[in-house]
């Protein structure tokens, strides 16, 4: 039986308040079957870097279908696919119903990215303002905005005989590998595209992406200047993420929260802090080891305590707290920059 | 996609499903047992009125929670047939909102504001035992334009915050909550949302995040958490 009919019948069972786990899941597994290509359409590595992975998104599109209220009935689902419209399918084409249930999973999926736009795209929005302003200054690249959406043009200047390659926006990996094997991780916005556009001008190279895979290639060169700031030269680039490097320092990440939270217990002892105080330093501390996995710090030291602390004046922080925070970001800085040492020989990086 | 993030989302979506379809494992569970004593002909429903007298219901049977603070009346209509139950506490949120699972039908019910649930037409030997209920552990409060109020918590949750977001620009005002400062260790499995004392949406959040979309003109919200 095509999925399409298989996915009627399932919505007439639960219309009918007469379903099973089974029927559910088979529901909910040819919902997500259908969006996520469209997931990995739409989204860049952005998702990635917010820690959301498609299934994620997926998930988050179809469960406000299947939130059930007290008699057990599912209005939003019921709303959307009522007796009448599961009829009409019934006795329609399955391609008519497809593109039905496309439209609306489409439709729930932009919502969705809508609602997370908060999480997932922080601070994405001045990032991207500033490359542009970059772009706009720098000899050789182009803005196009187009059928709504900004195209990059980076075409160096070089001898008029050699034609240099274009990279197009399939090929986006390859200037994601130049920006990383380059070390241009670290690097201000102006001074990260001046040096692009120098390494693409040695190398013969052009390229037409959108602004938006350009943001993300900046991004991600960024999350992995941490990697590359401690080795002798830039870590050579082979996967944006690999496995083993997202599980190790998923790992470090826990053994450093363990050791901050050790380090601020002997403050405690000592009556140098207070227990309030206490969880206030921890959860600045974490939100920054989280500012470092997206990117980089973002805001001074004192803006990440006061968001815990509040009560705290910049005087008093200057005073008595400073000491204590930039010691504990020296020591998990360092921290990790001993893991990522004894990493090196293991992972065979320069 | 290769085969583990393959098999990965293939059982994310699996506990989704039984998630949604099976009582949670939910951490504040207390397991309810039959009361011995005498159950009583005249049903006196506490909180409970304006509704058919007692000739129409039977009390069938009585459960209690070992401390003796919860009691579960089950109350068999006689017209419809369908098997009602009560549930009693000194505290009135630990039988407001309050999940009464019925576990060898692997069902869960919600109680109302009286603390009265809708059981249906089950069998009443098989399926009342065992029975376990569990309170919410937390009741947050949202007026329009407001911030959420914490009303009730219990110790683990005193921290907690709700992070609200409304997006009213859809086709469906959508709210968005999701619980913040959570100890470690603890995980919402249930976040339940009752709009104006009468309508009552169950989301299994993800990610720690639930939407619900909010029907026109929804004054009132309060939202119950479930660990």
């Amino acid at each position: 039986m095509a999925e399409e009919r298989k996915i009627l019948l399932r919505l007439l069972y639960i219309i009918n308040n007469h379903y099973t786990e089974s029927d559910l899941e088979d529901l909910i597994m040819s919902m997500v079957r259908l969006i996520l290509p469209l997931i990995r359409k739409q989204s860049g590595l952005y998702l990635k870097l917010a820690g959301y992975q498609p299934r994620d998104i997926a998930l988050l599109t179809v469960s406000p279908l299947f939130i059930r209220n007290r008699q057990d009935r599912f209005p939003v689902l019921e709303k959307l696919f009522n007796w009448k419209t599961v009829e009409k399918f019934m006795v329609a084409s399955e391609a008519d119903f497809r593109r039905y249930l496309r439209n609306i999973l489409a439709r729930r999926l932009k919502q969705t990215f809508y609602y997370l736009s908060s999480e997932i795209r922080p601070e994405r929005t001045k990032i991207k303002r500033e490359i542009l302003y970059a772009l706009k200054k720098l000899p050789g690249c182009r803005i196009d905005k187009g059928n709504g959406r900004t195209q990059v043009i980076i075409r160096p200047d070089g001898p008029a005989k050699v034609k240099p390659t274009l990279l197009r926006e399939d090929q986006t990996d390859r200037l994601l590998e130049i920006c990383l094997n380059q070390g241009l991780g670290g690097l201000q916005i102006p001074k990260f595209f001046k040096k692009l556009v120098e390494v693409m001008s040695d190398q013969k190279l052009a390229a037409e992406v959108s602004l938006n895979n350009l943001l993300e290639i900046y991004i991600e060169t960024q999350r992995n200047y941490l990697l590359s700031e401690i080795s002798q030269g830039p870590v050579p680039w082979t996967h944006p993420e690999t496995e083993t490097s997202s599980t190790n320092l998923s790992n470090w990440i826990e053994e450093l929260k363990a050791r901050n939270t050790l380090l601020l217990n002997r403050y405690l002892a000592r009556n140098k802090i207070g227990k309030k105080e206490m969880e206030a330093y921890l959860k600045a501390l974490n939100d920054l080891l989280q500012d470092w996995q997206d990117g980089g710090q973002e805001k001074s030291l004192y803006d990440y305590l006061k968001k815990y602390a509040p009560e705290i004046s910049s005087e008093e922080y200057r005073k008595e707290k400073r000491k204590i925070l930039e010691y504990l970001v020296k020591t998990s800085r360092d921290f990790l920059k001993i893991k990522l040492h004894e990493q090196q020989p293991a992972s065979g990086g320069t | 996609m290769d085969e583990n993030q393959k098999k990965g989302t293939d059982q994310k979506l699996k506990d989704l499903c039984s998630e949604i379809a099976r009582p949670a494992e939910l951490r504040n569970r207390v397991k309810l047992f039959h009361h011995l004593s005498q159950v009583s002909p005249f049903p006196h429903l506490v909180g409970f009125s304006g509704l058919p007298s007692y000739e129409i219901y039977a009390e069938k049977r009585a459960l209690v929670s070992p401390d003796h603070n919860f009691l579960l009346r089950i109350l068999h209509d006689q017209l419809s047939g369908r098997l009602e139950a009560h549930l009693l506490h000194p505290m009135e949120h630990k039988y407001r909102y309050a999940f009464v699972v019925l576990e060898s039908l692997n069902r869960e019910f919600l109680t109302d504001l009286h603390g009265w649930v809708t059981l249906g037409l089950i069998d009443e030997d098989r399926s009342l035992s065992p029975v376990s209920v569990c309170p919410p552990s937390a009741v947050f409060e949202l007026k329009p334009g407001g911030e959420p109020v914490q009303v009730y918590a219990e110790e683990s949750l005193r921290d907690c915050r709700l992070r609200i977001e409304l997006f009213s620009a859809g086709p469906q005002p959508t709210l968005k909550v999701q619980p913040v400062n959570l100890p470690e260790g603890v995980e919402i499995k249930r976040l339940v949302l009752v709009i104006d004392a009468e309508e009552t949406l169950i989301a299994v959040p993800q990610k720690g995040l639930a939407f619900y979309e909010l029907p026109e003109g929804a004054r009132s919200l309060r939202i119950y958490l479930y660990e």
